[in-house]
């Protein structure tokens, strides 16, 4: 008999996935509306613009980190990026949720957020991008920001900046054993990999990447097991559709496909699980798009 | 629409009969023929052999560089005897497929850029120009050449950042672009989702989908 599976029916028709739930892990937004109104825009940079997107796939819950506060270049900048988080959370009515943004250079600023953390209403993990600030994974900078990440149970999606290595990786996850990191864009794909999974068991990876191979997840979850992927989109960096029909369309058991698109998200995300569950409800099957 | 890869001198000749003869019956696949743009002697005419390579049908053709010690940087106008072959591509409204990989961001062996690309549009206003996966963050150049170039399309398999076909085909029209799944070196999933969950309409999916391509091999792209 042969069974059906409802993602990639969803892939193959372009209609939302039907009767499953989907979290996305890695997304970002910046704003409720856009600027300018509706219409297409060569950006949509809008919680808007991804609400829309998430319901043309059917995703019920998206993590973001605020694209301003990745781009913050003074405190203010960081502070009106936290104001327009907590505004774009409470306007989503549970559909969103979202990363804080461990900027390196406003270290204090962002321990001040931190200390500040008294429930899931808002932030469920936080964001590292070692790329685009510039920051090893094992830096002096960013490790008491880690340190109290660990103590607040807050899960860190970290970019790795371009320098780290496989063993710079591990060291942290060996520094901060009880720190989930969910590592993005399929990192690590590289030998290695699955010594490394299997000697941290607090390693993730996201599904998230522009361009990948054909069968690039399936290798993934075969080198690191099928507990350690996540579905992230990117959005709105990288289009919906795309990273959602490429997690939808692998040749993985359905099985497989529920724990990278909801069991995954709440292990590596305890924040958001606690978050989802005093919900209680997975969120309600999204209106179908014309 | 398919095309297969070979090494050496004069290797389009191998690599369109190896196409010609994988993409026949119901394969399901359309061939692509590689343009020739070099004789065989310095200097040779090309025309002939680009008879040749219509002689054998072909609904399309595709630069593609040949690799081998005498090889320069690959050109659009300047080999021998280009405007003649350009001018009988425009006539039988033959679609010329331009791989994104050429531009000079990714590439020093091809010495044209999207500026001689929208050149040869202009010159030859009726020749179908399809630029194949040009990279998504070449958006707003990309903008310049579709807005310069009535018969330039794209195929959309690297634009796939958040909200950019559905900007693209607001701002030019669906007719403008491809589909294209990138195999064997992409997934094509991503692409197909980036079509299929697209805020556009049927129509403007389905001309994305295949109609373009159908009109295009028709050879009946004028209204």
């Amino acid at each position: 008999m042969t069974t059906i599976d409802p993602f990639q029916v969803a892939a193959l028709t372009g209609r939302p996935v039907e009767g499953e739930t989907v979290i996305d892990v890695h997304g970002h937004c910046a704003g409720w509306e856009e600027p300018g109104g509706p219409g297409p825009r060569a950006w949509p940079l809008s919680a808007g613009s991804l609400l829309a997107s998430m319901q043309r796939v059917g995703a019920a819950h998206l993590v973001f980190s605020h694209f301003d506060a990745l781009r913050a270049t003074t405190p203010g900048n960081l502070a009106a990026a936290a104001a327009d988080t907590e505004h774009i959370v409470r306007q989503a009515a549970g559909r969103l949720s979202a990363h804080l943004v461990l900027h390196p250079c406003f270290a204090a600023e962002v321990r001040a957020q931190l200390d500040a953390l008294r429930s899931t209403a808002v932030y469920v993990g936080a964001k590292l991008h070692g790329e685009l600030h510039d920051v090893r994974a094992g830096s002096d900078r960013i490790a008491p920001l880690l340190a109290r990440c660990e103590e607040l149970d807050l899960s860190v999606l970290l970019h790795v900046h371009p320098a780290d290595t496989l063993d710079d990786i591990a060291g942290v996850a060996t520094r901060y054993s009880r720190l989930r990191f969910i590592l993005a864009h399929l990192w690590p794909r590289m030998p290695g990999a699955a010594d490394a999974f299997r000697a941290h068991p607090n390693l993730f990876t996201d599904s998230s990447l522009s361009g990948s191979r054909p069968g690039a997840v399936e290798q993934m979850v075969a080198t690191v097991g099928a507990d350690r992927v996540l579905y992230g989109s990117d959005s709105s960096y990288l289009s919906m559709g795309g990273q959602f029909s490429k997690a939808a369309s692998t040749a993985l058991p359905v099985a497989v496909k529920r724990q990278i698109f909801a069991a995954n998200p709440c292990a590596a995300l305890p924040r958001l699980a606690r978050k989802l569950s005093a919900q209680n409800r997975p969120s309600p099957p999204p209106t179908p798009v014309s | 629409m398919v095309y297969t890869h070979a090494l050496g001198p004069n290797a389009w000749q191998e690599q369109n009969a190896r196409t010609n003869q994988i993409a026949t019956g119901p394969s399901g696949l359309v061939p692509c023929s590689v343009m020739p743009q070099y004789g065989a002697t310095l200097g040779a005419s090309v025309l002939p052999l680009i008879e040749a390579v219509l002689a054998t049908g072909a609904r399309a053709l595709r630069l593609d560089a040949e690799i081998g010690p005498a090889s320069g940087p690959l050109t659009l106008e300047r080999f021998a005897d280009s405007p003649a072959v350009w001018r009988r591509l425009e006539a039988s409204r033959i679609p010329v497929l331009i791989p994104g990989g050429h531009l000079p961001e990714t590439s020093r062996r091809f010495a044209y850029d999207l500026d001689d690309i929208v050149a040869l549009c202009s010159r030859h206003p009726a020749l179908p120009v399809v630029l194949l996966s040009p990279p998504y963050a070449l958006e707003k150049q990309l903008a310049h050449a579709l807005a310069a170039a009535p018969n330039l399309h794209l195929a959309m398999t690297r634009l796939a950042v958040f909200g950019q076909l559905e900007a693209f085909v607001h701002a030019f029209g669906a007719r403008r672009f491809l589909f294209g799944s990138g195999l064997p070196f992409n997934d094509p999933a991503i692409p197909c989702g980036v079509v299929r969950y697209a805020a556009l309409s049927a129509d403007d999916k389905k001309l994305i989908g295949s109609g373009n391509l159908d009109r295009l091999l028709s050879r009946h792209d004028h209204d």
